[in-house]
């Protein structure tokens, strides 16, 4: 086969149909691809802040934080933790109302919501696993993160079939990872 | 008189390089590491990305600072180079190819998150997850022999006014002056991995001496594999050898290694495009004669194609963390693997486009 002035022999057709393999590959990635909620909600996060990769509660949030943190001092822990609930529904992208959430459920020992809470926290304000910040609580967070992995493990070896245990295992790996840093 | 024949034999011995090379690169790469780098020794993508952002060509606050070392391995190269009078301002073959090779290795390193240094040291310090960067960094490479031995060929280096190839190191050396007089233009984070960094003149050190000897040694990480394939030559292999197994002893003295899947740093589950991320560099550093530390090396010794490498690879850093490319513990992002494949038709039409073709496929 002639193209122009050039034979084009076996290895010429067969990066030919790569190149054009990739590309459909690519075109329908492209068509497919839908953002998960976690992407969604960082992206809208990511808007509402005046700086990006900095961290800014919206002075709203603040406000009732301020009246939350006061509650957890004063051992109203239930009081708290509903507000809280209700805070991280109506702003879902506030980071330090998942720290102090999940807080909350670790002293509940109901680890593995403990561990999806932190894991927003730092999805949303990386500080909280940032030793070089005044935010910092890695140690804090991989305690937790471990005693749910060992409290899952233990579930998924006597029911093999739990999906929640399945799911808080597979978190709980991704949060060792982030504790473990990156170049990033 | 043995003794004094074995040094001799030793001294003489085309692998006593590339092993002292190697070994110096596993040593000081932890080292590095355990003096205030972040995890785990030298990376030339995110040396890049953090260079990037130290002149202000991305935004992340966290991710922006002059890796000394970077600046030393070109510099070491140039010196050494110079000395040896093997400095030679050559090339042109094929400038803006290289210029966007350059882009490209540095998105398929972050994709997989570590250059092809990286992946050795992430190796070496127990991360069995890089495990599927080594099979694509070779399968790349494989790829990549299968176009030169199909005729790949970028073009003839011609010799070029010397002032070209001083350029890169001159650029190095201001790099260096703007870290140690910080004038306001420049970004250093305080937090982040920006913010973690061993003393620089140190790193500066370590760069110095590991560039001296890459320049003496040929050293490159896919060159040892390429070689290996095309001409069953060992040489620089040895050298690769050496610098796992001295990283590895060096990690376990310093109590850095951690040998599993689990809670690995810089690592993900996206086994899949951490192998095509670095298939990726591995076929395009065939395409363009070396990976992207080879490159930092070619540039100190004149070399204008690496240069141009070079500044691709800068640019390349900035647009990784621009656009988000790069591969995060939760996964390789979409947009990172659209790069990648990306990355696959850009070297391939290169491949194809430059190949030398036998007389007999000639126009008649």
């Amino acid at each position: 086969m002639l193209i122009g002035q050039i034979k084009v022999d076996r290895f010429d057709k067969t990066v030919l149909f790569s190149i054009i393999l990739i590309i459909a590959v690519m075109t329908y990635m492209l068509i497919t691809h839908k953002e998960s909620s976690l992407e969604k909600l960082l992206k809208a996060a990511t808007d509402s802040r005046s700086l990006k990769n900095t961290y800014v509660e919206p002075p709203i949030v603040i406000k009732h934080l301020t009246g939350i943190k006061k509650l957890i001092s004063n051992h109203r822990d239930e009081l708290a933790f509903n507000r809280l609930k209700k805070l991280t529904a109506e702003h879902p992208a506030s980071a330090e109302a998942h720290r102090w959430l999940a807080d909350l459920y670790a002293v509940k020992q109901k680890l593995s919501l403990s561990v999806n809470e932190y894991m927003l926290a730092t999805e949303l304000n990386p500080d909280y696993l940032d030793n070089h910040t005044k935010d910092f609580i890695g140690k804090k967070i991989k305690v937790i993160v471990n005693e749910s992995l060992a409290e899952n493990k233990k579930k998924l070896i006597s029911s093999p079939g739990d999906k929640e245990a399945g799911k808080a295992v597979k978190t709980a790996y991704y949060m060792l990872r982030k504790l473990a840093g990156a170049c990033e | 008189m043995n003794n004094f024949n074995i040094v001799k034999k030793i001294k003489s011995s085309p692998v006593t390089l590339p092993i002292l090379c190697g070994t110096v690169i596993g040593v000081f790469g932890v080292l590095i590491t355990h003096l205030g780098n972040p995890n785990i020794g030298f990376c030339i993508s995110c040396s890049m990305e953090n260079m990037a952002g130290f002149l202000g060509l991305h935004g992340n606050i966290r991710m922006q600072y002059m890796r000394p070392e970077v600046v030393g391995f070109v510099l070491g190269a140039f010196f050494l180079a110079l000395r040896s009078k093997e400095f030679k301002s050559k090339g042109g073959s094929a400038a803006l190819i290289y210029f966007i090779s350059g882009i490209f290795l540095i998105i398929g390193a972050a994709v997989f998150i570590g250059c092809p240094i990286k992946l050795v040291f992430r190796l070496a310090s127990g991360d069995m997850t890089a495990i599927a960067g080594v099979f694509g960094l070779i399968g790349g490479i494989l790829f990549g022999v299968a176009f030169l031995r199909n005729g790949h060929y970028l073009g003839e280096s011609h010799p070029s006014g010397k002032l070209n190839g001083y350029i890169v190191p001159v650029f190095m050396m201001s790099l260096l002056a703007l870290l140690f007089t910080k004038p306001n233009f420049v970004n250093l984070s305080v937090k982040g991995s920006g913010a973690s960094f061993a003393p620089p003149l140190i790193a500066l050190a370590f760069g110095l001496i590991i560039g001296g000897l890459s320049q003496r040694s040929r050293f490159c990480v896919t060159g040892a594999v390429r070689n290996f394939v095309v001409a069953r030559d060992f040489t620089l292999g040895w050298g690769l050898v050496f610098m796992f197994v001295s990283a590895m002893i060096t990690s376990l003295a310093l109590g850095m290694y951690q040998y599993g899947f689990i809670g690995q740093p810089s690592s993900n589950p996206d086994y899949t495009w951490s192998f095509l991320g670095m298939a990726l560099v591995g076929f395009g550093s065939v395409v363009i004669g070396g990976c992207p530390y080879r490159q930092l090396i070619k540039a100190g010794e004149g070399n204008i194609d690496s240069a141009a490498a070079v500044f691709g690879m800068l640019i390349g850093g900035a647009i990784v963390v621009n656009w988000g490319l790069a591969g995060k513990a939760a996964g390789t992002p979409f947009n990172g693997k659209i790069a990648v494949l990306l990355g696959f038709v850009f070297f391939l039409i290169v491949g194809l486009a430059s190949r030398v073709r036998a007389r007999n496929f000639q126009t008649e």
